[in-house]
């Protein structure tokens, strides 16, 4: 238990770190009116953590578990005092301010403001912070702690053995860390040159590589000019890509061609082209005049699990929402900042059922083996990879149902299913693409559940289930 | 080329190698599971897990459309095995290594390529290079 009290104090300190980075903006926006917000957020940060690490003095190492419950912990607990500056500054209903915070810390990118515009600019940049550090933190949670395949993804780290990746983890995470910024001032300076504000392209750069989708405009970007889109596409294109794969790119000087072997990476152009494709040939089926950079930026943005939104999903045809629907559930690569079920569990699917096929296919003893990240795998391994993947697959979609159960049970009666079903999915993969539902008229029931929904889905439910088990049942965790 | 290779050891992953190097096909049978897995997940080749001895291994490995039959084992009886049922299926290019010295007089009468003693013939370079 102490190990978890010091490792959430350690990670509490990074909200008030962030206030306080935060108040010469406030300073600059709106005087003193937006400092004290901000002082309070980081007096409660600094006082609970401290408090934390008092209770959690002499601490041994920490374990699997325990990292999880600390992941589960503080993320909770980051995100409820990151709502404090929306309730003390804006005045925004407690679960509303929690909600916008979740959205947040977890690069979802729904938002219960209606207009994010007339929000003081230390607002603004408060949600946007909260996004970019919420993007880089998922990163360093899945390399750092959650289990779902190490081995899989340990591919990235080198062709080294595994004892050999833990050592360089630290210098890997350092590394990852200065990419991030990298690229996020590459992101800011891109879309200031295509046109946008400066204000607008730091707050949208820091959301963009997040693949988060807070915008300080009103409309999300419905009324931004064709290059600017086109200027977004390549960010959350960044963001959704492994870090890891950055990681090999930037620091190991890998070429791209074998970075290409990777079978993630190839799902993700494979989905990225032939999707949009789909999509602009389902809308020219259906005889709707779109946009075509409009569609693309759409695809993208589902895809990588940005949300930022260049048209309103109302206007479109089930079947286009439906395949919009899907990109949201896959998401971008595994150890990038996007959300969503992660190419990396589509790809060892995908290939686990290649590799039952061709054993249906083979003579008697015939060795059958499936490639797999340029090497080849039996499909024993690729079954026991597959079933890992299978079972998150198969827990998310059930918690898919239940929360589109008892979001239905809190929305008006007459609401759109699909529209449901679109919304809940758009928060437990951090999506943020909403079909209108999310906004300040929905009642806060539904807010609540749509928040913990996220939660859930930022980290890949396992953490949060290990805390529930915790609770419920000691024995559960002792028994390991 | 379509070659059917006996044996998944050193000679025969070797060989395997270049094989596709020069753009040939090939099968290799292997009775051994841990050679035979090695070898599958090595070479973009088919891997038959059996004796070349077992009732469906010509059938599996496609033995009468091949173009030459190479036994690379250690084992003279296998490979001699190898050689009379390739004999059978009609393939024309047989090739055996023969580890037994005095086994070389039968492969001979079938009419087989051979490479006697293939430990031998690397003894006898080796010696070659360093008197030069």
């Amino acid at each position: 238990m102490r190990e978890v009290f010091r490792g959430t104090g350690i990670l509490l300190h990074v909200p008030a770190l962030m206030a306080l980075l935060s108040l010469p903006i406030a300073w600059w926006s709106d005087q003193s009116n937006g400092l004290w917000p901000l002082l309070i957020t980081a007096a409660v940060a600094i006082t609970l953590g401290q408090f934390l690490l008092l209770l959690g003095r002499g601490a041994q190492t920490f374990h699997r578990y325990q990292s999880m419950q600390i992941a589960a912990i503080s993320w909770t607990l980051i995100a409820l005092i990151g709502a404090l500056p929306f309730w003390l500054g804006a005045q925004l209903a407690p679960t509303s301010a929690l909600f916008e915070s979740i959205s947040g810390f977890t690069s979802t990118g729904l938002t219960i403001i209606a207009a994010p515009s007339e929000l003081p600019a230390y607002l603004q940049w408060w949600r946007s912070l909260t996004q970019w550090v919420g993007g880089i933190g998922v990163i360093l949670l899945l390399i750092a702690v959650l289990p779902a395949e190490r081995g899989a993804l340990n591919l990235y780290f080198s062709e080294a053995r595994e004892e050999k990746i833990l050592p360089t983890v630290k210098a890997t995470v350092r590394m990852i860390w200065l990419i991030y910024i990298a690229y996020t001032v590459a992101g800011i300076v891109l879309l200031w040159l295509v046109g946008e504000p400066l204000w607008r392209a730091v707050n949208h750069g820091m959301t963009a590589i997040a693949t988060g989708g807070f915008t300080i405009t009103d409309d999300s970007l419905f009324s931004a000019p064709m290059a600017v889109q086109l200027a977004y596409l390549p960010l959350m294109i960044f963001g959704a890509i492994s870090f890891l794969v950055h990681y090999r790119l930037v620091v190991d000087r890998q070429t791209p061609a074998k970075v290409w072997r990777f079978d993630e990476v190839r799902i993700f152009v494979w989905v990225l082209v032939v999707g949009a494709i789909l999509l602009i040939g389902q809308h020219w089926l259906a005889g709707r005049s779109g946009e075509m950079v409009s569609l693309v930026f759409m695809w993208v943005s589902a895809v990588t699990t940005a949300g930022f939104a260049t048209e309103s999903v109302a206007s479109w045809s089930d079947a286009a929402l439906l395949l919009l629907l899907v990109a949201v559930l896959m998401g971008g690569m595994a150890g990038s900042t996007s959300g969503g079920l992660k190419l990396l569990r589509v790809g060892i699917l995908l290939k686990d059922l290649a590799g039952q096929l061709r054993e249906f296919r083979a003579s008697a003893h015939e060795v059958v083996t499936v490639r797999h990240n340029a090497q080849r795998v039996s499909p024993k391994i690729m079954g026991e990879l597959g079933r890992i993947a299978a079972r998150l697959v198969g827990v998310f979609m059930l918690l898919w149902l239940l929360g589109v159960f008892v979001m239905l049970q809190f929305l008006p009666a007459g609401t759109p299913l699909a529209y449901v079903f679109f919304e809940t999915a758009s928060a437990l993969f951090n999506s943020g693409l909403s079909s209108g539902l999310v906004g300040p008229d929905m009642p806060a029931s539904a807010v609540g559940v749509l928040s913990i929904l996220m939660l859930l889905g930022r980290l890949e439910i396992f953490p949060l289930l290990v805390l529930f088990a915790w609770a419920f049942g000691r024995q559960v965790i002792r028994r390991n | 080329m379509y070659l059917v290779i006996i044996g998944a050891g050193p000679v025969g992953n070797s060989l395997v190698e270049r094989a596709l190097e020069a753009g040939h096909t090939a099968a290799v049978v292997e009775p051994d599971a841990t050679l035979a897995q090695e070898c599958a997940e090595e070479h973009d080749v088919l891997v038959l897990e059996m004796a070349i001895s077992a009732e469906t291994a010509a059938a599996e490995s496609h033995l009468a459309d091949a173009d030459a039959v190479i036994a690379t084992t250690a084992d003279d009886s296998t490979n001699l095995m190898a050689m009379l049922l390739a004999q059978e299926a009609g393939v024309e290019k047989r090739t055996s290594t023969v580890n037994q010295h005095s086994h070389l007089a039968i492969f001979r009468r079938l009419g087989v390529h051979i490479l006697a003693d293939p430990e031998r013939l690397v003894a006898e370079h080796l010696l070659n290079i360093t008197e030069r």
